[in-house]
């Protein structure tokens, strides 16, 4: 039976609905709440910094953008309402986290502003967010597929199989044919193809388990592919 | 370390271009033409196999008619089943098709296609990204005047 505290597993153990392992956590109390909180710092400090940086969104307040994403964890993250805000926002947990992010930024200002008498409006808050989207959304998509393809390595190299991803990359990153590969492994094209195949699908099996976390469906998954891949070539305004 | 070239070892950043290709493995199957066309286009020789190719189809119209004929000509090289599969050829012609509807949009904004806009803003975005610097204005100069279109269109 699956618990709140088993490591991230293939999305083939979530049932179709949001979020449910995030709420599975919250409601195990502290201890769920804890490890919640670790898989968030796993998988969203890095893409929350590099959009930081991106945007230099630490200028304003004055801090080093590892410093301020550090601190906003460490604000909301002690807070057992606030994932329970997102479960009930139906956002996505990227855009949650990013646009609670601002609104951290945006207090830090406010209470500055305010011990110097000045004002900061909720119309500066919304543009700084709407303009940065794409910034983000590639932050996001190379930091999920990075994760992603150090489990799938460290998953093939658990079972002695680690040339199988030698194997994937050379295939789809080098365009090498899948009969030049089997001369090399000593495979027939048919069994490079397979190999090919699974690496591919174990891949996108894991990626699946951090997006369905971040509020994908299953029957969204696809989609989301197909946006982080726009996400990687947008041309700016 | 240059991960076109080496086998990724998890430790070191991947890059966009390595990142489409990824993301078009996992689609397997489920990949649509478009993406086929982008992890074409994306590969090591990507760059030089679109320029070769589209150098093939002579000048670049300056009338509408002119990408209208552009766009038959790739029409009738596309075949369904193979573009599905990825055949080189038909992702070839499939390019030209889209560069046909990217050079009629950029002229003066006529859609030559029925295709849905969003679906021509994806392909614009994410070929034209591939594509050597005076294709790639080609479709910037096109989603430009796309994305104009569809502000205009939400006009009350």
């Amino acid at each position: 039976m699956s618990t709140a505290a088993d490591p991230p597993t293939p999305v083939q153990a979530f049932p179709e609905t949001r979020s449910q392992w995030i709420a599975e956590c919250l409601s195990d109390g502290d201890g769920g709440m804890s490890v919640a909180n670790v898989y968030l710092m796993e998988n969203y400090l890095r893409p929350l910094t590099t959009y930081c940086r991106a945007i230099d969104l630490g200028k304003s307040v004055r801090r080093e953008c590892d410093e301020l994403v550090h601190e906003f964890f460490a604000d909301r993250l002690g807070d057992p309402e606030y994932l329970k805000s997102w479960l009930a926002s139906k956002l996505r947990l990227r855009n949650w986290l990013r646009n609670g992010l601002h609104l951290y930024v945006h207090e830090l200002r406010r209470a500055e502003r305010a011990h110097a008498g000045e004002l900061v409006s909720h119309d500066e808050l919304a543009a700084d967010i709407s303009d940065q989207d794409q910034v983000f959304e590639r932050a996001w998509a190379k930091s999920a597929l990075d994760l992603a393809i150090k489990e799938a390595i460290r998953r093939l190299e658990a079972k002695g199989r680690r040339s199988e991803w030698d194997i994937f990359w050379l295939h789809h990153i080098q365009g090498l044919p899948h009969a030049k590969l089997g001369e090399m492994h000593k495979l027939s094209p048919a069994q490079v193809a397979q190999r090919v195949f699974a690496v591919a699908e174990q891949l996108r099996s894991i990626l699946a388990g951090i997006l369905r976390r971040d509020g994908v469906l299953v029957s969204e998954v696809d989609f989301e592919l197909r946006t982080m891949m726009e996400a990687m070539h947008e041309s700016r305004p | 370390m240059n991960l076109d070239h080496d086998s990724f070892d998890g430790a070191s950043e991947i890059t966009p271009s390595v990142a489409v290709r990824l993301f078009s493995a996992m689609l397997g199957p489920n990949a649509q033409p478009i993406d086929r066309l982008v992890a074409r286009c994306v590969a090591i020789d990507g760059l030089a196999w679109s320029t070769a190719l589209l150098a093939t189809r002579g000048p670049r119209p300056r009338t509408i008619e002119g990408w209208m004929a552009w766009k038959s000509l790739a029409k009738s090289s596309i075949h369904e089943g193979e573009l599905h599969a990825g055949e080189q050829e038909a992702l070839g012609s499939f390019l030209c098709y889209l560069v046909a509807i990217a050079g009629a949009l950029a002229l003066d904004g006529t859609l030559i296609t029925r295709i849905s806009r969003l679906e021509i803003r994806r392909g614009l975005i994410t070929v034209g990204g591939t594509l050597d610097p005076t294709w790639r204005e080609l479709f910037e100069v096109a989603r430009k005047r796309l994305d104009a279109m569809g502000a205009s269109s939400e006009q009350p």
